[in-house]
């Protein structure tokens, strides 16, 4: 038997069969844009599984690195997922499209506390994620004096044994909370009075880790830190002797949010993800693996008395409040806290 | 200044294989001394051991009567000429020459005055600043020999010292080195395989072959009275012809070639006691005549191959008598000659009896 | 007679086939290193807005605040960790890599392939697993507290020892590899004139073998010392983040600042760094080594 050489019709159809897959997956796909360690992998399974939309997912790890990544890129990303202040900003600098809340089935789930917030008073741009706040983790076995507060962490006798996340922002609030002074309004009388506060503290940190700073609690490198109630939550329910607190001089509570950036391709498949997630069963499985507070009173109900009682996850009242957009000071902060660690 | 070098029954194995054996020889203050070899016979080896670099598996090396067999080859009053001449490149021709006096501690003036003298000798003192690779292919070999001599050895190796250079220079760079090695009264051990080399430098030449000594002697020795078959055909060409004495006069010997030559030589080269063994005979001992319709047989031969070069020919002559023998003449190739020599040409050969040479040796076997 | 034709006429214009070969290459450098670089330049002359945009402009306002002692200080640590990851680099390097190059041929195969399987995983998994091994309930101090006791914890972890340490067992091959190179190719025989010449083992090493394995150490010492300069990874892994050098205070103005046209000044500002201290290195390469 000979082979001959198809003609050109016969080439040409090839071609179209070769190209075929890659037009249907354009159809339905969603290139997700999320935190790293925040969508278990199992609920964007279930998701393709239901709807057969392909999610290409791709992580970052501040909210900085995303907005540079989306400015950057155009049109590449159809959901993102910043936390409420980055929000607040976007929604300000049009990069952000009104949701179409129709489609969004499950929005009577939410908790009222978690609608109407201040970075997007008409929830028309974001749908609540996750929320957890910033609050203080002690090894209890390890530390036998009572904390209550960022000064109590602050102390030079747990100097090199505290863990806090290495972000400027936090620790500046921290110091302001620790003042008294307002953490949403910063300029450069603020920062000089938080200078001295913080150059002291710094002094005292031994790792500075956004990632993962429960590994340092966890391998027993250092005793206390301040961290994400996320991390405290699963260090508690690894061992309840790390206990998680919201300090006394007031902590920082984020809404991570969904959003849908202004150039998105694949809107339906946007509004038909953020549709899944605020289902009780799948918010429910978010939670199971990442135990902040979830927003979504449904989902609440299927938790396990266990997982209600995690103080990280959901933490006695305590003077919680948000961060707002601060546009040019970031730099300014940024700046204070580099000068800072390298005077060590 | 110069010293004797005696290897005692030295050795060296590698493993199963033994590069040198017992090897007895002693090298006299101030001599020049070649061993000659084919590569791979041992005669580097035997070398590296008198340098230092090996460290024999058998036997003594003495050095003016001080047992040198271990001593590392820094502390060996010994000094060497590398093949290709291994010159620092990073090192001006200046910074080479002084590097064994600066490992030495010579003091700076000393210094100075030794590589401008050594410099001298081998007449480079305008390019002391040069570095090796801005350097011709001799003047590197004069830096590699005033290298050497200006640590005052007691002994001068050289290895292969001209295989990197070209005919022509090779011959002008001879006659330097031997100039040299006369004006320093030093002793020299010169490696080569070429035997042009060795006949025209040595005071002795040793022999060496499959990592044993074949003969030691001064090259006219070496050259006319071969003590083996390898020598013979290694130094010099030599055709091996099969002798046999067929009688005896007062003080002759009647000898009768391969081929049927009949010829009578003096009895103190025929080997006493020997009935047959074999002839050295050198190519230019071979005359050919054209033949001219004689009946006689003996002598008879074609040529097969015509070699011109130059001041003489190279003619391969087959032998008629059925012994399918070939011999290798050399002719002066004059002009008007040649015509009677061409390939296919009937001629007549004889060998002249004078210096015909019969090795000593017990092989009974020829050659082929 | 007449004149063959050009294309058949060997060399007639070598000039214009190298030129076609190396296109591949020019293009190459001319898009991932001359534009981006011309980029990080253009930007660094920028500004930042308010939302952490880049305004392209002209200003040396980012320059001049590189002037600013916190960065002063931050370059000058930076270099002397570099400085001293190459250092160490090089005096376990060196020797390693001239053991490789002189074993016998089956033997320094071997070896090699050893320097170079830590490759074949992650760079951050052998970082993390350096992790394990310094913490305070880590391997090290598990051995530690079984050899003696009243040593342990050896707070290893989060220090700036753990970075170099992790920073040399990073860029370890880098050395190696250029300086078992110019061993290998260093001819035997030039070690053996020295010995012949009076120099002991111990004079050889600094009169022939370190001048002749110079460019080796060179290259070695540059592969190590312009990564390790601008490293953030291993600072902040094994270093707890704690102490800045100039890599982490980059990518803190590209991810988290959102300052880019700093950035990229604090990038252009080590570039010339760089480009100093290559053009150093050559004025100092010595003479005649360069042809072997």
């Amino acid at each position: 038997m000979k082979f001959k050489t198809p003609t050109l019709p016969g080439r040409l159809a090839a071609l179209l069969l070769l190209l075929l897959p890659v037009a249907a997956r354009g159809a339905g796909e969603l290139n997700l844009f999320g935190w790293s360690e925040y969508i278990p992998q199992p609920v964007l399974e279930g998701f393709t599984r239901e709807t057969g939309i392909k999610v290409n997912f791709e992580t970052y790890s501040s909210n900085e690195e995303m907005l540079a990544k989306l400015v950057a890129g155009g049109g590449r990303y159809d959901l993102v997922q910043p936390s409420d202040f980055t929000a607040e900003a976007m929604i300000r600098r049009k990069l952000l499209q009104p949701l179409d809340r129709a489609r969004l089935t499950g929005l009577g789930n939410l908790a009222p506390e978690f609608t109407g917030r201040a970075h997007d008073p008409e929830g028309r741009y974001t749908v609540p994620y996750m929320s957890g706040s910033v609050g203080i983790v002690v090894n209890t076995e390890k530390v036998k004096t009572p904390v209550r507060g960022y000064r109590d962490v602050f102390q030079a006798v747990h100097r090199d044994r505290i863990v806090v996340v290495n972000d400027s922002r936090e620790l500046v609030s921290w110091a302001l909370y620790a003042l008294g002074l307002p953490v949403n309004t910063i300029d450069a009388a603020s920062l000089a009075r938080v200078r001295p506060l913080l150059a002291e503290w710094i002094k005292l940190v031994k790792v500075f880790d956004s990632d993962s700073p429960k590994t340092a609690l966890l391998n027993g490198d250092v005793d206390l830190g301040v961290v994400w109630s996320g991390e405290a939550a699963l260090l508690w329910r690894e061992n309840r002797k790390f206990q998680y607190l919201l300090p006394a001089e007031g902590a920082h509570q984020f809404v991570d949010v969904l959003a849908i950036p202004a150039g998105a391709r694949n809107v339906t498949e946007a509004h038909r993800f953020i549709d899944y997630i605020l289902r009780p069963e799948v918010s429910r499985q978010i939670s199971a693996a990442f135990p902040y507070t979830n927003p979504n009173l449904a989902a609440r109900r299927l938790l396990t008395p266990d997982e209600l009682a995690n103080p990280a996850s959901y933490p006695n009242a305590g003077k919680l409040e948000s961060f707002r957009d601060i546009g040019r000071s970031a730099a300014d902060i940024d700046r204070l806290v580099t000068d800072l660690k390298s005077a060590k | 200044m110069s010293a004797r070098i005696e290897l005692q029954g030295v050795g060296k194995r590698y493993g199963a294989v033994t590069a040198v054996r017992d090897v007895h020889l002693t090298i006299a203050a101030g001599e020049f001394l070649t061993l000659l070899g084919p590569s791979g016979c041992g005669k580097t080896t035997l070398l590296r051991m008198i340098a230092g670099f090996e460290t024999p598996t058998a036997g003594r090396i003495l050095l003016g009567g001080d047992d040198i067999t271990g001593v590392p080859p820094h502390r060996r009053p010994v000094n060497q000429v590398f093949q290709g001449y291994a010159l620092f490149p990073h090192l001006s021709v200046r910074g080479n020459v002084a590097f064994g006096l600066r490992m030495r501690g010579v003091a700076p003036a000393e210094l100075g005055r030794r590589v401008d003298e050594a410099l001298a000798l081998v007449a480079l003192e305008a390019l002391g600043e040069r570095f090796p690779h801005e350097l011709s292919g001799g003047q590197r070999q004069r830096v590699a020999v005033a290298r050497a001599v200006v640590c005052q050895p007691k002994v001068l190796l050289l290895d292969e010292p001209f295989s990197a250079l070209d005919a022509k220079l090779r011959q002008s760079m001879r006659a330097d080195l031997q100039a040299l090695q006369r004006r320093l009264g030093m002793t020299f051990v010169l490696v080569t395989h070429d035997q042009d080399e060795a006949l025209a430098l040595s005071d002795r030449i040793a022999v060496v072959n499959a990592g044993a000594l074949e003969q030691v002697g001064p090259p006219r020795e070496i050259y006319h009275r071969p003590a083996t078959a390898f020598v013979a055909d290694f130094v010099g060409h030599a055709n091996l012809l099969p002798a046999e004495r067929t009688g005896e006069k007062v003080g002759r010997v009647a000898v009768r070639l391969a081929g049927g030559l009949e010829l009578e030589v003096p009895a103190e080269r025929w080997p006493s006691g020997r009935r047959d063994t074999r002839a050295v005979v050198r190519p230019e001992q071979v005359v050919l005549r054209p033949w001219r319709g004689e009946e006689r047989a003996a002598g008879r031969a074609r040529v097969t191959a015509v070699e011109f070069r130059g001041d003489r020919e190279h003619l391969q002559v087959a032998l008629h008598d059925g012994s399918g023998l070939r011999l290798t003449a050399v002719h002066p190739g004059g002009e008007g000659d040649t015509a009677d020599f061409t390939v296919g040409a009937e001629v007549t050969i004889e060998i002249s009896a004078d210096n015909l040479w019969f090795l000593p040796g017990t092989e009974a076997r020829g050659p082929r | 007679m007449t004149s063959p034709p050009a294309a058949l006429e060997p060399g007639a214009r070598p000039g214009a086939v190298a030129w076609l070969l190396l296109t591949p290459l020019l293009a190459w450098l001319a898009l991932f290193v001359v534009v981006p670089a011309l980029l990080l330049f253009g930007c660094s002359l920028g500004e930042r807005d308010e939302f952490g945009q880049v305004l392209w402009g002209f200003s040396l306002e980012n320059y001049a605040r590189l002037l600013d002692p916190v960065y002063l200080r931050i370059f000058l640590r930076s270099l002397g960790f570099a400085a001293l990851t190459t250092a160490l680099c090089l005096l376990i390097g060196y020797p390693v890599a001239y053991q490789i190059a002189r074993a016998a041929p089956r033997v320094r195969e071997l070896l090699l392939l050893l320097v170079m399987v830590p490759f074949w995983t992650s760079f951050l998994v052998r970082t993390y697993a350096w992790m394990a091994i310094l913490r305070e309930e880590g391997l090290l101090n598990a051995l530690v507290a079984w050899l003696h006791p009243a040593w342990a914890p050896l707070g290893l972890l989060y220090t700036p020892a753990a970075v170099v340490t992790g920073l040399v067992y990073s860029y370890l091959p880098f050395l190696i590899l250029p300086v078992y190179a110019s061993v290998e190719k260093l001819d035997g025989a030039l070690i053996e004139a020295a010995h012949d010449l009076g120099a002991g083992p111990w004079r050889v090493f600094p009169s022939v073998i370190l001048p002749l394995t110079l460019p080796g150490i060179a290259a070695g010492v540059t592969l190590v010392f312009v990564p390790t300069v601008a490293m953030f990874a291993v600072t902040d892994l094994l270093g707890g983040a704690r102490v800045p050098l100039i890599g982490n205070v980059i990518q803190n103005q590209f991810l988290q600042a959102r300052d880019w046209p700093f950035g990229a000044a604090l990038g252009v500002a080590l570039l010339g760094l760089f480009l100093i201290s290559q053009l150093l290195l050559r004025a100092l390469r010595p003479h005649g080594v360069i042809r072997g």
